[in-house]
C-alpha cells in the first residue's frame, strides 16, 4: 500500500477537480431550472413576450454554465474558511491550556509528527472537552490544518498510542481527505440549511395564499430548488462514502509509514472503539471527520459494496486485522496488551500520602518560635530571611536560615517565581502554591490545603485517574451524599460565600456543585474559579469516577 | 498516410514519456534534497540546546569532566563536519557521548530533579523524535528515488543522465541493532 506523496497530490488534484465539478454541475441544474422557470413566468405573465419559445438556446446555456462555475468557486472558497470555524464551534473545541500537562504533551506530538511530513503543513492542535475517545482534523486550501483530540483521548492513551492517533490525522491531512471533507461537511451543511430554508418556503404556505398563477410558479420553483438539491446533495454524498472508507485504511496505512509503529495505532483504535466515541456530543454530519465513527453503527461493521456505500468508516475488524499482519501480530496479542496496560496504570495510581512533611521552626522578629512549618509554607511565609535563627524538627540543629541548605528554594527568587503563585488564599491569607494536579495548573493553600481551580478544568480533572482514593475520601463522599438532601432543604440552593475571588476579588457564591456531586465549593461567577477547601476536591473526583458521567459544566 | 501518422503518434508519445521520466527524477532529486534539510534543522536545534545542558550539569558533575567533555568534542565535531556520510557519522557520535551523559546523571537525583535540566531533557527528547520523523521522512524519499533509479524503464533515464543512488540515513551504533533482552 505504499502510497509516495507525488501520487497522493496528484490523487489529491483530481479529487478537488471532481467536487468542485460536482459543484458546478449543481449550480448549473439549479440555474438552468431557474432560468427555464423565470423564462416560463415572463411568457405566462407579459404578453409580448407570446409567441416565445421556453426552450433554452445554446448560448443561453453557456452563460448559464459560465455563472455557475464562478458561483460553485465563490462558493467553495467561502464555505471552507467557514467551515473549518464553523465545526470548531459546534464541538466547542478550545486550544491548549500550555500549563496543563497533557495539553503539552500533545503540542508536542503534533509538532513532531508535523515533521515527518516535511513540515508543509501550519498544524493547530485543539482539545475538544469531552470524556468521549476520539479525534478529528480539517484543512483548508492554504495547507493550514486542524487536528482535534478528546479530553477523553487525551488521558485514556499513552504517548505512542497518542502519536499514533495524530498521525493517522496528520495523513489526512497530507493526502487532501481533510480538505475534501471539510468542503464536504460546510457544503453538507449549508445544502441542508438551503433545502431546510427551500423546504419551510414551501410549508409556510405564505406563497399559496398568494392567488394567481405567480404562486404556483413560486411553489414549483421551490419544489424544484428542493429536488434538485437532494438530488445532487445524494450523488454527493454517494461520491463522498463510497471513497470514505478506503480512505481510512489508506491513512492508517500512511500513518504506519510516517511513525514505524503499527502496534501502536492497533492499540488506540482498540480502546477508542471500546469506549464511548462521542455520539451525542458530536453531530451526525460531522461523522466523517473522525477517526472513529462517533455512533455506533452496525453498518460500519459489514462489508460488501452496498456496505461501502453506506457508511463513512470501514470495519474496526478490518483496520485491525491489516495493522496487525504489519506488524506480525494477532488482534488477540492487542487486546492483551490493552488490557495489561490498563491494569498496570491503575496499579500506578497516586495514593493520598502523608504529603509534605513539617520541618522546622522558625524564630520571628520578637524571638517566638513559630511553626512547624514545611518547605511550601516556608516559601510563602513573608517574614522568613537568610538571617532568620532556624531550628530543625528532626535532630539537634540551630542555625541560621542561609545556612540550611533545604531552605535555599525559598530564598531563590527564581525558583520561588515559578511556584509562588501571585494570588492569596481566602480562608488563611498567604499567598498560595501553584501545582499541578494531575496534570491541570491548579492553586493551592500550603496551610489549609484548599485549593483553587478554573471551572472548565472540572472536567479534565474528571478523566484523568492518576490519582487513587482511600478509605478516607471514600467516607467523606458518602457522608456528603447522606448529608445533602437534609441540607439543600436548610440552605435553598446557592448563598452568598464570606470569601472574595481570590483572582477578580469579586463576591463568590457557595453551593454544592451539583444535586448529582453534593460537595460544597465556592464559585466566582465573574472569572469562574472555584475553590475547594481541605479534601473537596479529592471527594469531588472521586465521586465523578464513581458516577462515570462526566458533568459538562456548572449546572 | 495512416502509418506515418501512426508512426508519427508513437513518436509523439515516446517523446511526452521521456519528458515525464525526466521530471519525475528532477522532482525526486529535489524532495531528496528538501527532506535532507527538514534533518538539518531538527540537527541544528538539537546542537543548540547541548550547550544550555552542558553548563546546567557543569555545577553538579564536577566530578565526570570527561562525560561533558565528550559530549562538547562530539557537538563541535557535529556542527564543523558536512557531507552526507560524515554527518550521519557524527551525529552517532553525539547520541552516543549523550547517552554515556544521561547514564552518569542518574546517579545525581540532585540533577535529576533540578528544573532546568528536566525541562532541557524534555526539549532534548522531543528533539530527537522529531530527528527520527525527519529521517523516516528523509529516507522515505530517498528509496522511491532509488527505486525510481532501479527500475525500468526510468532506469534508462537515470543512465542517461548520470542519477546516482543517494545514501540512507542509518544507524550504525551496533548496540542499537541488537534487540532489547527483556528479563522478567
Amino acid at each position: 500500500m505504499a502510497l509516495t506523496y507525488t501520487e497522493i497530490e496528484q490523487q489529491k488534484n483530481t479529487r478537488i477537480l471532481v467536487f468542485f465539478l460536482v459543484v458546478v454541475l449543481f449550480y448549473f441544474l439549479t440555474a438552468l431550472i431557474l432560468l427555464t422557470l423565470v423564462k416560463g413566468f415572463l411568457i405566462v405573465y407579459m404578453d409580448e413576450l407570446r409567441g416565445v419559445s421556453i426552450h433554452i438556446s445554446g448560448k443561453e446555456a453557456i452563460i448559464t454554465l459560465l455563472v455557475a462555475v464562478g458561483a460553485a468557486g465563490v462558493h467553495i472558497a467561502h464555505s471552507v474558511s467557514n467551515a473549518m470555524k464553523y465545526v470548531e464551534g459546534s464541538l466547542a473545541a478550545q486550544g491548549l491550556d500550555y500549563g496543563d500537562r497533557y495539553h503539552k504533551r500533545l503540542a508536542k506530538i503534533v509538532d513532531e509528527v508535523n515533521v515527518a511530513t516535511g513540515s508543509k503543513y501550519r498544524v493547530r492542535p485543539v482539545v475538544i472537552p469531552t470524556v468521549a475517545l476520539n479525534a478529528f482534523s480539517m484543512a483548508d486550501r492554504d495547507n493550514n490544518a486542524i487536528i482535534g483530540v478528546t479530553e477523553g483521548l487525551l488521558s485514556k492513551l499513552t504517548r505512542q498510542q497518542l502519536q499514533a492517533v495524530v498521525a493517522h490525522e496528520m495523513a489526512h491531512v497530507a493526502s487532501g481527505d481533510s480538505l475534501q471533507t471539510t468542503i464536504g461537511c460546510a457544503l453538507f451543511g449549508i445544502y441542508a440549511a438551503m433545502a431546510a430554508g427551500a423546504m419551510m418556503g414551501l410549508r409556510s404556505g405564505r406563497y399559496v395564499r398568494r392567488s394567481g398563477k405567480g404562486a404556483g410558479a413560486i411553489i414549483l420553483l421551490l419544489a424544484l430548488i428542493y429536488i434538485t438539491l437532494g438530488v445532487t446533495q445524494f450523488f454527493y454524498r454517494l461520491i463522498r462514502f463510497a471513497l470514505s472508507r478506503e480512505r481510512e485504511i489508506r491513512a492508517d496505512a500512511i500513518a504506519v509509514r510516517l511513525t514505524r509503529d503499527p502496534i501502536s495505532l492497533s492499540e488506540a483504535l482498540y480502546k477508542v472503539s471500546s469506549g464511548w466515541r462521542g455520539i451525542g456530543y458530536i453531530k451526525r454530519d460531522l461523522a466523517s471527520l473522525f477517526i472513529v465513527n462517533p455512533a455506533v453503527d452496525p453498518r460500519d461493521e459489514r462489508e460488501g459494496w452496498l456496505a461501502n456505500l453506506q457508511s463513512t468508516h470501514p470495519p474496526i475488524r478490518k483496520r485491525l486485522k491489516i495493522l496487525t499482519r504489519m506488524a506480525h501480530v494477532g488482534i488477540k496479542e492487542i487486546e492483551e496488551n490493552v488490557r495489561r496496560e490498563i491494569e498496570r496504570r491503575e496499579g500506578l495510581r497516586e495514593m493520598p500520602g502523608p504529603g509534605e512533611q513539617p520541618l522546622w521552626m522558625f524564630s520571628d522578629a520578637e524571638g517566638v518560635w513559630q511553626g512547624p512549618f514545611t518547605l511550601s509554607q516556608a516559601m510563602v511565609v513573608g517574614w522568613l530571611t537568610p538571617d532568620t535563627w532556624v531550628k530543625r524538627l528532626e535532630g539537634e540543629g540551630l542555625l541560621k536560615a542561609k545556612n540550611e541548605p533545604l531552605l535555599e528554594p525559598v530564598f531563590d527568587s527564581h525558583l520561588k517565581a515559578a511556584r509562588v503563585s501571585d494570588l492569596v488564599c481566602p480562608v488563611c491569607r498567604q499567598k498560595m502554591m501553584e501545582e499541578e494536579y494531575e496534570g491541570v495548573p491548579v492553586q493551592r493553600c500550603a496551610f489549609c490545603r484548599g485549593m483553587l481551580v478554573g471551572w472548565r478544568m472540572l472536567p479534565r480533572i474528571g478523566v484523568r485517574t492518576e490519582k487513587g482514593f482511600d478509605e478516607r475520601i471514600e467516607k467523606l463522599a458518602a457522608y456528603a451524599e447522606r448529608d445533602h438532601p437534609a441540607k439543600a432543604r436548610e440552605t435553598k440552593g446557592r448563598r452568598l460565600s464570606p470569601f472574595k475571588c481570590p483572582r477578580c476579588g469579586k463576591e463568590m457564591q457557595r453551593g454544592d456543585y451539583s444535586d448529582t456531586y453534593p460537595v460544597e465549593v465556592d464559585r466566582c461567577s465573574a472569572c469562574g474559579m472555584v475553590w475547594f477547601d481541605k479534601d473537596e476536591l479529592e471527594t469531588f473526583q472521586y465521586m465523578l469516577e464513581k458516577k462515570g458521567v462526566v458533568p459538562e459544566g456548572w449546572d | 498516410m495512416i502509418a506515418g501518422f501512426v508512426i508519427l503518434a508513437i513518436l509523439v508519445i515516446l517523446i511526452i514519456s521521456f519528458v515525464a521520466m525526466y521530471n519525475r527524477f528532477a522532482h525526486l532529486r529535489n524532495q531528496v534534497r528538501n527532506a535532507w534539510a527538514g534533518i538539518e534543522v531538527q540537527l541544528r536545534r538539537r546542537h543548540d540546546l547541548i550547550p544550555n545542558l552542558v553548563e546546567t550539569a557543569k555545577g553538579y558533575l564536577e566530578h565526570e569532566k570527561t562525560v561533558l567533555e565528550n559530549v562538547v568534542k562530539a557537538r563541535q565535531q557535529a556542527v564543523d563536519v558536512s557531507g552526507v556520510q560524515d554527518k550521519m557519522q557524527a551525529e552517532n557520535m553525539l547520541t552516543q557521548s549523550l547517552r554515556s551523559l544521561f547514564a552518569v546523571v542518574e546517579n545525581y537525583p540532585d540533577l535529576k530533579a533540578d528544573r532546568t535540566m528536566m525541562s532541557l531533557q524534555d526539549e532534548l527528547t522531543s528533539t530527537e523524535n522529531k530527528v527520527a520523523f525527519a529521517r523516516n521522512n528523509y529516507n522515505d524519499w530517498v528509496t522511491n528515488l532509488n527505486m525510481t533509479i532501479d527500475r525500468f524503464p526510468t532506469n534508462v533515464i537515470a543512465n542517461m543522465f548520470g542519477y546516482r543512488k543517494a545514501d540512507l540515513f542509518e544507524i550504525e551504533d551496533a548496540s542499537v541493532r541488537e534487540a532489547p533482552k527483556v528479563k522478567f
